[in-house]
């Protein structure tokens, strides 16, 4: 009897192992599959040279929804080009911060890792503690970055003047309105350039209520509002509005301190603007729930015509919509879908403040820093591979290589001039991610690899650029604020709350002013006087 | 004596051997990184690791006192902690009870499935799914609203609804999934003492009154201990995916506030005295929460 229960028992057990065994080799198999499936990504035939190239692996957003396939043939031009082995990591750019935050907190980093967000008290804290290289002395070694970088992005991108990244430089002046051209033309809405504040709303209220895409309900929004993770509302339309009131950019100098612009008159008039286009149902009413990805899915339902952005979002995004008009639309059928998006999309780029000046609404310049890792790179020669790969990349010939892709796939020489081959979603999967490597690119002299692209990006870096004398340029970018690294998200949130409350009418302007008082109590008094001390230092 | 260990400790060798996946998941993921709290009294940089780091005492903890949001999140953590165990806990063991009522077997089985279900979905799915159906922009609740003449309601940007919300979607995925553990404890009550009961003539809501529900009071002592300890402990994907400008006066808890601070803000001193702090106190809830169960006669944790 006892045995026979025992055997009973020892069943069970070994029941209960066979399962946990299963499992193990199951997840076993799984890690197998697919280091077999990376494996066949890269060629089987190695040479002792490729052998022998250093090897560097590098952190990067990924904007798309699909990152592309590891060692495929443009990431092969690549290191065959610099002579480095390059793992690239690709990291979505939703959680992209949380990712960077984690890997500096587990002190386990990539060679290169992309910090977005250089003022970040996690990077700039661990910048001077030392986690990564001061790279002032080292630039002279370079033979492009030193040469491409202007001194403004060099500093900006500084802490207490030592340079712990290579700047991603950007254009200075990116932020616009994107609009369905297709619907003002039906409306017979007259869009020229510069446009007012007052020309805007006019547009904003034709598209919510005259029935732009013709379906005749009224289910079109004016213009589409979200607000990214922290609750700021997205595009930079706060700032692009406070600009048009007369505001300053951010933060701006008033009675010799530094003040932000949230704290004047302007940020007030911004506010009305905001709160009288909700009260007259003039923009989604859900905005303060609609993040990115609701957002790109409303936009694609065709909700919204009108919406505050990245000029560069009308080339790189939108695809869907296009698609779409085209399916309904026999005469826009036969364009290539780069020449439909020219009929479908268009973009409001200069504004007029009150004054009848033009004014834009600047960015910092660069959009991150790559930092190099002390803990990963060790030695000052893996610090210097790292630099020679980004100088090379940096050449003309290394900025073409990511700028096109591989000649007959992504882009073909019409009459010596390379030129964007027709399928931009091939183009857009495989080379645009690997945009996020441009250190200079997008903004020295392009000449070099300037060739046939598709005419919305043609169209919004001449405006981009055009735009850049009218630049009004945030204050702080080049400063620190102790107090700001360590709670400017607690104070942030004072602020992106009461700019939503405001807004839906849940507080009014005593509310408000009692935010702002809030604002500074809890620390924003001494960011201020921070910020101002080292303004004027300077 | 000694031998007698050894003799016992032979005898019930696979119990022991059995034991060893748990505890070696205690030490490696629950007792180890227990070391890293230390960080809560240094200002911790990871370059510098532990031992390099500056000491700082309680800074991190004075701070937190201090902090004009401490309150805030005092208050909202304790309200939906109370409305977890006030208004969620006792659902599962009545749907238990109201399930082992159901005399047709597959019938019951069928319902046992259906309310798994929800479960298994994620918050994600949950929080996008309230969405689609409240968001006022051609929500499915809102347009029939409409079509009915009514307001339209608004509980995603809502400070008010927001923990009524919370709760709603707690007991839509949890409450079904919880009958598990109290529908084991009801079929381990021996079925003698139904028979018996029969016999001597008690009703239904007798058997459940004086069998049934005594049987299974263990269990949901225990059950409330173990609950007591995670009061702090607020759902923190639930309550973040749900937050926004409007109702976080409402939603900011504890959770939330150590994840902007540590994962989002990088403060990683900071925000492990914060969830010290948060543990203290659920530690101390569960050791007056088992003694009032001793002195009530209950058996108790330990």
């Amino acid at each position: 009897m006892y045995h026979k229960n025992r055997r009973k028992r020892m069943k069970a057990l070994l029941c209960i192992a066979a399962c946990s065994i299963s499992v193990i080799t199951g997840c076993g198999n799984g890690s197998k599959e697919t280091a077999a499936s990376s494996g066949t990504e890269t060629p089987a035939m190695q040479t002792n040279e490729k052998e022998n190239r250093p090897k560097i692996s590098i952190m990067l957003p990924l904007y798309y929804s699909e990152a592309p396939k590891a060692g495929n043939e443009l990431e092969q031009k690549i290191m065959d080009f610099t002579g480095v082995e390059v793992e690239f990591i690709f990291t979505p750019s939703s959680t992209y911060n949380e990712k960077v935050n984690l890997m500096i907190t587990s002190n386990d980093v990539p060679n290169v890792i992309g910090i977005l967000d250089p003022k970040a008290s996690v990077y700039v804290n661990a910048a001077q503690a030392g986690m990564f290289w001061g790279l002032n002395e080292y630039m002279d070694r370079t033979e492009y970055l030193k040469n491409h970088y202007d001194e403004q992005t060099l500093k900006n991108a500084s802490i207490n003047g030592e340079l712990y990244g290579l700047p991603r430089g950007r254009p200075l002046t990116r932020d616009g309105i994107i609009y369905r051209k297709d619907w003002a033309e039906k409306l017979g809405l007259e869009i020229e350039q510069p446009m007012t504040v007052d020309k805007i709303y006019e547009m904003i209220k034709a598209f919510a209520t005259q029935d732009p895409d013709g379906n005749g309900v009224d289910d079109t929004y004016g213009v589409l509002v979200g607000v990214n993770e922290s609750g700021m509302i997205r595009g930079d339309m706060t700032q692009m509005l406070d600009i048009a009131f007369g505001g300053g950019n951010g933060w701006l100098e008033q009675g010799g301190q530094l003040i932000p612009t949230f704290m004047t008159e302007a940020h007030k008039k911004t506010l009305n603007f905001m709160k009288r286009l909700y009260d007259e149902g003039l923009m989604n009413t859900d905005f303060a729930t609609v993040q990115s990805s609701q957002f790109y899915e409303l936009l694609d339902r065709e909700k919204a015509g009108i919406y505050f952005e990245t000029l560069t979002d009308a080339h790189e995004r939108l695809d869907t919509v296009v698609a779409q008009v085209q399916s309904r639309d026999p005469e826009l059928a036969e364009l290539e879908a780069a020449d439909a998006k020219m009929e479908i999309f268009d973009t409001i780029y200069q504004i007029q403040d009150e004054n009848g000046e033009l004014r834009a609404c600047t960015q910092s310049g660069f959009n991150g820093v790559f930092a190099i890792a002390k803990t990963s790179n060790k030695t000052e020669e893996d610090l210097l591979t790292v630099l020679n790969f980004f100088d090379k990349m940096d050449s003309p010939e290394g900025q073409a290589i990511i700028e096109w892709g591989i000649e007959g796939r992504h882009f073909e020489y019409v009459d010596g001039v390379a030129t964007q081959t027709k399928d931009s979603q091939l183009f857009s999967s495989e080379v645009q991610p690997y945009w996020q490597l441009f250190c200079t690119n997008r903004v020295v002299d392009r000449s070099a690899i300037q060739g046939n692209v598709a005419p919305m990006y043609t169209k919004v870096y001449a405006e981009m650029e055009s735009l850049m004398p009218y630049a009004v340029y945030n204050p702080i970018v080049p400063l620190i604020s102790d107090t700001y690294s360590i709670n400017g998200s607690s104070l942030d949130k004072i602020i992106y709350d009461a700019t939503t409350k405001y807004i839906m009418g849940l507080i009014d302007e005593d509310g408000w002013d009692e935010a702002v008082e809030q604002w500074r109590r809890s620390g924003g008094d001494q960011v201020i006087e921070e910020y101002t001390a080292q303004y004027f230092e300077e | 004596m000694k031998k007698g260990v050894i003799a016992r400790l032979k005898k019930n060798r696979w119990m022991y051997i059995m034991l060893i996946p748990g505890i070696l998941y205690y030490i490696v993921f629950r007792f180890s990184p227990m070391f890293g709290l230390i960080s809560a009294f240094q200002n911790y940089q990871p370059f510098l690791g532990f031992t390099k780091s500056p000491w700082v005492g309680a800074a991190h903890f004075q701070r937190l006192f201090r902090e004009p949001v401490f309150w805030r999140l005092m208050k909202n953590t304790f309200i939906l902690g109370l409305m977890n165990i006030l208004l969620f806990f006792p659902l599962p063991i009545i749907l238990a009870l109201m399930i082992n009522e159901v005399k047709n077997r597959f019938y019951k089985n069928t319902i046992q499935t259906i309310v798994y279900v929800p479960h298994l979905v994620s918050w994600v799915v949950v929080a996008s799914l309230t969405y689609t159906f409240f968001t006022t922009e051609g929500g499915l609740v809102n347009e029939i609203l409409k079509s009915l003449g009514m307001n339209p309601v608004n509980p995603l940007l809502s400070a008010n609804a927001f923990r009524p919300m919370i709760l709603l979607q707690m007991i839509w995925k949890e409450s079904g999934w919880g009958t598990i553990l109290f529908l084991s404890a009801i079929a381990s009550i021996d079925s003698e003492l139904y028979e018996a009961a029969r016999v001597d003539g008690a009703g239904r809501w007798q058997q459940l009154k004086y069998l049934t529900f005594p049987g299974i009071k263990s269990t949901v002592v225990t059950m409330l201990i173990l609950r007591i300890g995670q009061f702090l402990d607020t759902g923190f994907e639930q309550i973040m995916l749900m937050l926004n400008a409007v109702n976080r006066s409402a939603g900011e808890v504890f959770d939330t506030y150590i994840y902007e601070m540590g994962i989002v803000g990088g403060q990683f001193s900071y925000s492990a005295a914060v969830g010290l702090f948060k543990s203290l106190i659920a530690l101390t809830l569960v050791l007056t929460a088992n003694t009032i169960a001793k002195k009530l006669g209950e058996e108790g944790l330990y």
